[in-house]
């Protein structure tokens, strides 16, 4: 912390200085503060019915645009996507710094923020109109399934750090806040085709209609097929398949301040996955029975009793001949299953303002998920219903009251089978029998039913024209995790014009994943074992329903500087220290103590009408348990340039640069080597609402290494040098 | 006061900071208008002289310098031609009944005028009179006007402007019903 408090003041007094003397006299000739006139240009690009809706007293942690909000906040426009060759919002991430975004295989999306979270689980809170949309079972997010089409795209709000007072549970390290347009903005038709020189296709179509003088509706379709990509070695990656959804929305002004809007969407996606089984067989080692010795090892040792065959029948199926894993040089087999996932949900929410100022919402959301992860043999079909209401408004002159409440009932429908490979006979210490069909993954007789209660208050106090102090509170209630108080207090101050301050304290809960907490976990098998020295034995590890939502205490330092309407400047620092974190992956899902320490460097400079400059740098290091964690890359910086040639001709310049790690694993770490991404592209914005794009992506390297589920993939894909065509047209 | 009415009641309990956004948001408003405005000819200056937009009413919430600032950035003029922006305090009231004779194209009321619009209108027929509150159209003949009521600014446009020859509002906003509120 102290660090961090250094770096920033020394920082503070260095821009302050450099920035103060032009600050009063530019202010003074126009009127006008540099924010405002960036808020001008935001507001100039509205259209009638954003300018009716536009706030006019804001709310922190709602407004998220507003100069004065003591957060770290990016926001994503659709044209970020289009014009920086984006297929999906996922890969406009890579633009926003302290996101750390990769890929796996051609349908894996990975994204983990600020240095805590592992390889692969998301521990921020993803919302979409509302909707949470964390799958709760592993922790994790589909972006595909949660994706939108372009056009029917308002915004994407990245909260970096945690905002647990108003988001609450699991909006650990941030939020992601997607937001869709009212169906009043897509009137009409628009087509969006993107094709990728390996096949890769995605078709987007979207109707909007009105129905009369205050409603309105739309529907849309999308089709993704993934073409198959490469391993990192060269082999197929087997990640064809295809992910198709549909939507719809429909919005009606009830009366002048009651809107109500129904929405809903069905996606389906089918792909394969594969499940690592390298290092699942194993020879008991009496030296050291917390080291197992993998049973090609012990055979290439001649060690006693081996079994014979020393690959059960079933497994030697899933062998991959001419291939070897890790150091050991281990005999590579792997098993290929159906991945299929289907998802529907369906939100209404009524919406209004009354006389008193009093602005509310009530949301209701219905999910059902069906997911099946084949190459694991474990399925789930997840029902849930939200209740949600919220609410604010000023007191007095001074105070912002928001407030609400959340209700929430989810169900599961969870099944599990053994998979071919691990179809042999097994000696069940627990039933005392032989058994071919342990799962993998078993919940077992474990909670399928959960409720959850929440509510919240902030209140956001103008103490004087410089400084705004919000306070609040969420409260929960959970069957998952009990009951919770998570504080928060973010304080803003204007140094002048052009530059504020602002600091922030949060507590933020994590609950453990359903499998982390419910699930147990056969992970391999185990031979000449005392117990039964003759027979094959489950190696396990029981789920602990006693683990503890992670709690973090997050400390956070910014400063907010604009020079001129055309240059902004944000410097973020944080401190997260974390307790009971958890980190997944074989053997065991332990908890520990986890400290953060980081910050984001970010500018967005308009040079000229005709140039455009964003980029960011972010560092971080965490520790866990006091031991450096390499899983995430300490340095990440992204640089992008929009150039219009002409009027209706952009040349785009994306660079991205992510520092070195290691993907961890309990015997096959993958050590990443650093990035560099270069991508180049051309988009033509061309008469009667046609826009062409054509990108060169990952220029500088032909193919690259980017992540993988540890312990489950047995390598990570490869992202190869792609080359996009993007067609969009409204009609 | 007279023109008391010009000021909508949520907006006196508005603080400094709320009152310069509703400056920004009327005068994006009012921008996008322009775009939407068609004037006949006779209503437009000689070409060697610029369109204008006069203000009036003491300065409050940057409302004039947000529209100079907007209309520079966006481009947007009247037949074709750059706007000049002329701005005259409650005081200012000779200067401002001159400005007002030379037929401006836009008569802007700032919520702290107290300048009569019925009186200004006979200065300047062919005027397109934009103000504030709902009794601006309904008792003072204005033309438009911004309502802040519920933390949100509106429109309110009487119905003359969308049916008359000049200034004529494009027809396309009595189709954002939602949105608009148009008085008969």
């Amino acid at each position: 912390m102290k660090i961090i408090v250094r770096t920033f003041s020394v920082l503070i007094c260095l821009f302050a200085n450099l920035l103060n003397g032009q600050s009063l006299g530019d202010s003074n000739s126009s009127g006008l503060s540099p924010f405002e006139k960036a808020e001008l240009r935001r507001l100039l690009d509205l259209d009638f019915l954003d300018l009716s809706r536009t706030p006019i007293r804001g709310v922190l942690g709602y407004e998220q645009e507003h100069w004065k909000n003591p957060a770290s906040v990016h926001v994503i426009r659709p044209e970020d996507i289009s014009l920086n060759g984006h297929v999906l919002m996922v890969d406009s991430f890579r633009n926003v710094a302290g996101m750390h975004t990769t890929r796996g295989v051609g349908y894996d999306d990975f994204v983990t923020m600020r240095n805590f979270s592992g390889s692969a689980t998301e521990k921020f809170l993803t919302m979409v109109d509302g909707r949470e949309v964390l799958q709760l079972m592993g922790g994790t997010i589909n972006w595909t399934t949660e994706d939108v089409p372009l056009a029917i795209l308002d915004r994407v709000e990245i909260i970096r750090g945690p905002g647990a007072s108003i988001w609450g549970t699991n909006s650990v390290s941030g939020v992601v806040n997607v937001v869709t347009k009212h169906a009043a903005q897509t009137q009409g038709d628009s087509v969006r085709l993107i094709i990728e020189d390996d096949g890769t296709f995605l078709g987007e179509y979207v109707h909007g209609g009105q129905i009369s003088d205050d409603t309105f509706y739309r529907f849309w379709v999308r089709d993704q097929e993934y073409s198959e990509g490469k391993l990192i070695s060269g082999m197929d990656a087997r990640d064809d398949g295809y992910a198709r959804k549909a939507g719809f929305r429909f919005d009606k002004e009830l009366n002048a301040d009651l809107d109500l809007t129904i929405a809903g969407a069905f996606a389906t996606r089918r792909v394969e996955h594969v499940l690592d089984l390298t290092a699942r067989l194993f020879y008991y080692n009496a030296a050291d029975p917390s080291s197992p010795i993998p049973i090609h090892l012990a055979d290439g040792l001649s060690l006693p009793n081996l079994p014979s065959p020393l690959i059960p029948s079933s497994w030697q199926g899933s062998a991959v001949p001419g291939q070897t894993l890790s150091a050991l040089g281990l005999p590579r087999y792997q098993n290929y299953e159906e991945m299929p996932q289907d998802a529907s949900h369906l939100r209404a929410k009524l919406s209004g303002i009354t006389e008193n100022d009093l602005e509310w919402s009530l949301s209701g959301y219905a999910e059902l998920y069906d997911t099946n992860l084949g190459h694991v043999g474990h399925s789930w079909e997840r029902e849930e219903f939200d209740l949600d209401f919220k609410a604010n408004r000023p007191i007095g002159d001074r105070n912002h009251l928001a407030f609400g409440f959340s209700l929430r009932h989810m169900s599961l429908d969870v099944d599990e089978i053994a998979t071919p490979p691990w179809r042999f006979p097994v000696f069940d210490p627990s039933t005392g029998t032989l058994r071919s069909d342990i799962p993998i993954l078993d919940y077992g007789t474990s909670p399928t039913s959960f409720d959850r209660y929440a509510g919240f208050f902030q209140n956001s106090i103008d103490l004087n024209d410089r400084t705004v102090l919000s306070l609040g509170s969420k409260f929960e209630d959970s069957d998952l995790t009990g009951s919770s108080i998570q504080p928060g207090a973010r304080l803003s101050y204007a140094l002048d014009q052009r530059n504020i301050l602002w600091g922030a304290y949060s507590r933020a809960y994590r609950q453990a994943s359903l499998v982390e907490k419910f699930t147990k976990v056969s992970y391999g098998r185990i031979w000449n074992h005392p117990l039964l020295p003759g027979r094959w034995l489950p190696m396990d590890f029981e789920s602990d329903p006693t683990l503890d939502d992670e709690k973090m205490d997050a400390f956070e330092l910014g400063w907010r500087t604009r020079p001129s309407d055309k240059l902004l400047i944000e410097i973020s620092l944080y401190h997260y220290s974390t307790k009971n974190a958890i980190f997944s992956g074989p053997p065991v899902y332990t908890t520990s103590d986890v400290k953060t320490t980081g910050g984001e460097l970010t500018f967005d400079y308009r040079a000229s009408h005709s140039w455009h400059l964003q980029g960011g740098y972010s560092y971080s290091k965490g520790k866990k348990d006091g031991v450096k964690q390499d899983d995430f890359p300490e340095s990440m910086a992204n640089l992008s340039s929009h150039l219009n040639l002409r009027d209706d001709l952009t040349f785009i310049q994306s660079l991205y640069y992510t520092g070195d790690r290691t993907i961890p694993s309990a015997y096959n770490p993958i050590p990443i080597d650093e990035y560099l991404r270069l991508d180049l592209g051309f988009v033509w914005q061309a008469k009667d609402n046609w826009e062409i794009g054509l990108f060169g992506r990952d220029l500088l390297d032909p193919g690259h290494a980017e992540n993988m589920y540890n312990d489950l993939d047995v390598e990570p894909g490869r992202v190869e040098r792609t080359f996009l065509l993007s067609i969009t047209k409204k009609f | 006061m007279l023109l008391s009415g010009l000021t909508p009641i949520a907006a006196k309990n508005a603080t400094s900071d709320d009152k310069r956004r509703i400056g920004r948001v009327q005068a994006t408003y009012l921008t996008h208008l322009i775009n939407l405005t068609q004037w006949n000819k006779d209503h437009l200056p000689t070409p060697s002289q610029s369109p204008k937009i006069v203000i009036l009413g003491d300065k409050e919430n940057g409302f004039t310098e947000s529209l100079e600032f907007l209309l520079e950035q966006s481009g947007i003029g009247i037949g074709g031609n750059k706007i000049e922006i002329l701005h005259f305090r409650n005081g200012d009231k000779i200067k401002a009944n001159a400005a007002l004779e030379n037929k401006p194209q836009i008569v802007f009321f700032l919520s702290s005028s107290n300048y009569d619009p019925k009186k200004m209108r006979e200065l300047s027929k062919h005027s397109l009179f934009v103000g504030n509150g709902r009794k601006f159209i309904t008792e003072l003949k204005g033309d438009i006007a911004f309502n802040y009521s519920r933390n949100r600014v509106r429109l309110i446009i009487s119905k003359l402007a969308l049916t008359r020859r000049s200034p004529k509002l494009n027809s396309q906003i009595s189709r954002l019903r939602s949105v608009v509120e148009i008085i008969p």
